[in-house]
């Protein structure tokens, strides 16, 4: 995609939280379905978004629309060139002091102008901040199209109805105006006039889709929102409809939000590619690269998960362990590392994660090497301070041998292939009643989302320039541990 | 010149069949409901049955003969222990019931399908409130809470006559169809179209109104001849408890008297059957009609009908032309 054209659709920092009402006057937390998503999307481009079921791929297509009100961040669409370079200009520069870990006077001050500076561009253009009224401007650029055709088209109206309605709603064609273009519309899709005067249950799965992609270009919009819109169908119907859409965007210069958990469709039709998990952006490129010089650890994943006909390269295939974390309670640090296999000890290992590894650390019967530690009544796990309690069944005269045995354990389980958690230990001591010690883990870094070559964003401390030098240690201390040993 | 004139009386002739197929075309899908033809022809019936007996009832209800007559030639039904004419007695008392009837339902509904609605389309509190109305409703037994309402109206309002029992229908009528409708309003407004209206803007107001609740008339139509049956049903029981206002004529005050001067334990079933059989069968005629409802609005059953006529109304300019040029022929 060249650079020359005009950026259409800005995102910056949006999020959506979905409070969780466990009842009726308390609030129980809520679910981070969009956690910090930006990306810009230019005009003519396709940027395709993958992930996992309940990544919030489907909330990141509403709330660009604007169907449901973000949390916060902002959504610039459609802006005058200049403007919209001034907008990422800005929100880059903000970034950027936002990054600086310990800012000198002169650039908090900068930060506020330019905050101050930025809201009130967002006031007057951002779509998440606009009165509805206003939004009615905007909205005729951009259309949905849905994924499920049997449920998006009013079973009530003709198909005559159903293609007119953003015209009649949006803009302010006569009725003979209307007509002439879905007859128009209708033979573009593949149809035939006397189509218009069906129901649309009358239809198939595939030509319901074509309707609704006419009624959605009927007004010349400037951005698809896509959400997987060929899911519901059958493969050859997905190849027909694919197919379409990419007449369309040629020959109307459209940009696509293509969401859609099917890599191979995604392949297809997207210049670029977001990959998400829980909520947050976790790699953005190229497609051509994301495919074959992927970086992140859970995009390495999700494509040897391809399905695939030569043998050999099912070889590679990475099955990742353990469950997708709640999103309404996701981990310290990365989200994703709980099941990376390329995790390091400042991914955001924090006591829930290592509390059920050091109790069968310490269980004698499953490792014979800890027969000599006091038993223990019950671990407590403390996430604010990140640290863990072990307490024993009673206090111990002797701390000295008790701690060492215990770095012991710890040491031994740090080498072996799955312990890269023990190694966020930071410090074990006992509490002053002698029955409980203290493990404090080390403060996890925060992946952000980073350009590490041009035009590819990785959201891994793996890339990030001051974790190379800790993952050399952490090489170290791997090899110097297997040695003493 | 001629041949326009021609051509004005073509268009004409167009017109008129396409106009006719549809009229027919909703005849013979009334026919072919045979649910709703058959419910539909047992209430007409009953209804013209009760406007005669209103009108032209063979004696005055209030004139009195000798008591406890048997079926004659003379009163078809007998007498009553007061030495009233059971026939003219009945005839006269079923449109006030009905009356009643329509009255309370169609309040019911109003407040059921505003409450359901409004419930349905929004989320959140506003949903959350309106559904615990519903459901606080639901769980109070209808019965003795109508018996409470009535007889507490009774004791304050006694000039309320028929509007008291008006207002027990409402009451414990509604949430049982604003459940019934909100249900559906949360489906509906769930759909993907909606979500596609109001991407373009639309108030909310506007897309309750003009699209969830047309999507709704089979069910609206379905929870008013429920609620018609619930009505007949509760008022006629409440008047056979003597709840009601003395003064009010219907088949449950009937069926009071019947009961409090022995007509069973006399056997005289000619006093308490007719009017027993006629909201049986008032209840058994909405019946059918709210199942025939059902199908006749669902709009997976309509069929190619319009694009039959826009292929008939394709066709007939062809024949028109030709019709043009036999003529200049000729």
């Amino acid at each position: 995609m060249s650079e020359s054209k005009k950026v259409l659709l800005y995102v910056s920092h949006l999020k959506k939280y979905f409070p969780i009402s466990s009842n009726l006057l308390k609030s129980g937390g809520s679910v981070r379905a969009l956690d910090d998503v930006s990306f810009a999307l230019r005009e003519g481009e396709t940027l395709g978004v993958v992930g996992e079921t309940g990544c919030g791929k489907t909330t990141l297509g509403r709330t660009v629309l604007r169907l449901i009100d973000a949390t916060a961040g902002d959504v610039y669409f459609n802006l005058p060139e200049d403007l919209m370079n001034k907008v990422i200009e800005k929100e880059g520069e903000l970034d950027r002091l936002h990054e600086i870990e310990n800012p000198s006077a002169e650039e908090i001050k900068e930060m506020e102008t330019l905050e101050a500076d930025l809201d009130e561009i967002r006031n007057e253009n951002s779509l998440t901040r606009m009165s509805s009224r206003k939004m009615k401007d905007f909205r005729k650029f951009m259309q949905p199209i849905f994924q499920d055709p049997f449920s998006s088209l009013d079973p009530r109206k003709l198909v005559k109805d159903v293609i007119a309605e953003p015209m009649k709603l949006l803009t302010e064609m006569s009725s003979d105006e209307i007509f002439e273009k879905e007859k128009e519309l209708i033979e573009e899709i593949g149809l035939s006039e006397d189509h218009l005067y069906r129901f649309p249950h009358e239809f198939s799965g595939g030509q319901r889709q074509r309707i609704g992609i006419a009624r959605a270009i009927g007004i010349g919009p400037k951005l698809l929102v896509l959400d997987e819109p060929t899911s519901a169908l059958d493969v050859s119907v997905q190849a027909q409809i694919l197919n379409m859409l990419k007449e369309i965007q040629n020959e109307l210069g459209l940009s696509y939000l293509f969401i859609s958990h099917h890599l191979n469709v995604i392949r297809l039709m997207a210049d670029r590619v977001a990959v998400m998990y829980l909520g947050r952006v976790a790699e953005l490129t190229d497609t051509d690269r994301l495919f074959t010089e992927m970086l992140h650890p859970y995009t390495k994943a999700l494509l040897s998960a391809i399905p695939s006909i030569d043998p050999g390269k099912r070889k590679g295939r990475i099955i990742l362990e353990g469950e997708i974390p709640s999103p309404a309670n996701p981990p310290k640090g990365c989200y994703f590392h709980p099941r990376c296999p390329e995790a390091m000890k400042n991914c955001g290992w924090s006591p829930r994660d290592i509390a059920g590894p050091i109790r069968s650390m310490l269980e004698p019967y499953r490792n014979p090497e800890a027969k000599d530690f006091p038993a223990i009544t019950e671990i407590v796990t403390d996430e604010e301070a990140n640290s863990l309690d072990i307490v024993l069944s009673a206090p111990v005269p002797n701390r000295e041998p008790v701690l060492a045995l215990f770095n012991e354990l710890v040491e031994k389980e740090a080498s072996s292939g799955a312990g890269i958690m023990f190694k966020s230990i930071e410090s074990v001591k006992f509490l002053e009643d002698g029955t409980t010690i203290r493990v404090v883990q080390m403060e996890p870094d925060v992946p952000t989302l980073k350009e590490v070559r041009k035009g590819h964003f990785v959201s891994c401390l793996l890339y990030d320039k001051p974790i190379e030098e800790t993952k050399e240690e952490v090489m170290e201390n791997a090899s110097t541990a297997t040695s003493t040993d | 010149m001629d041949s326009n004139i021609d051509n004005g009386e073509i268009i004409q002739t167009i017109h008129a069949p396409a106009k006719q197929g549809s009229s027919t075309n909703f005849l013979t899908k009334f026919l072919s409901n045979r649910y709703l033809f058959s419910g539909s022809v047992i209430i007409i019936a009953v209804v013209i049955f009760a406007l005669y007996g209103y009108f032209f009832p063979p004696y005055n209800p209030s004139a009195t003969f000798a008591s406890n007559l048997q079926p004659s030639s003379a009163h078809l039904l007998g007498t009553n222990y007061f030495g009233n004419d059971i026939l003219s007695d009945f005839m006269v008392s079923i449109i006030p019931t009905l009356e009643i009837a329509l009255i309370g339902a169609a309040l019911a509904l109003l407040v059921a399908v505003v409450v359901g609605l409004f419930g349905g389309y929004f989320s959140g509190m506003k949903n959350e409130l309106l559904a615990f109305f519903i459901n606080v409703f639901l769980l109070i037994p209808g019965l003795p809470l109508a018996i409470v309402i009535s007889s507490g109206l009774e004791a304050s309002h006694s000039n309320l006559g028929v509007l008291s029992l008006a207002i027990v229908i409402i009451v414990t009528g509604w949430a049982f169809g604003a459940r019934t409708i909100r249900a559906q309003a949360m489906s509906i407004a769930g759909r993907d179209y909606i979500r596609f209206i109001k991407h373009t803007g639309e108030s909310d107001f506007r897309i309750i109104f003009r699209e969830v609740l047309p999507s709704l008339l089979s069910y609206i139509g379905y929870v008013f001849t429920n609620l018609i049956i619930f009505a007949i049903l509760l008022e006629t029981s409440l008047l056979f408890l003597g709840l009601g206002n003395e003064s009010i004529i219907s088949l449950g005050s009937i069926l009071y008297f019947a009961n409090n001067y022995d007509a069973i334990l006399l056997g005289e079933w000619w006093w308490f059957i007719p009017p027993g059989l006629t909201i049986a069968i008032i209840g058994v005629g909405f019946g059918l009609m709210s199942l025939g409802l059902d199908t006749i609005a669902n709009p997976t059953l309509r069929t190619y009908k319009n694009a039959k006529k826009f292929e008939r109304e394709k066709r007939q300019p062809e024949k028109n032309h030709l019709h043009e040029s036999s003529n200049e022929e000729s």
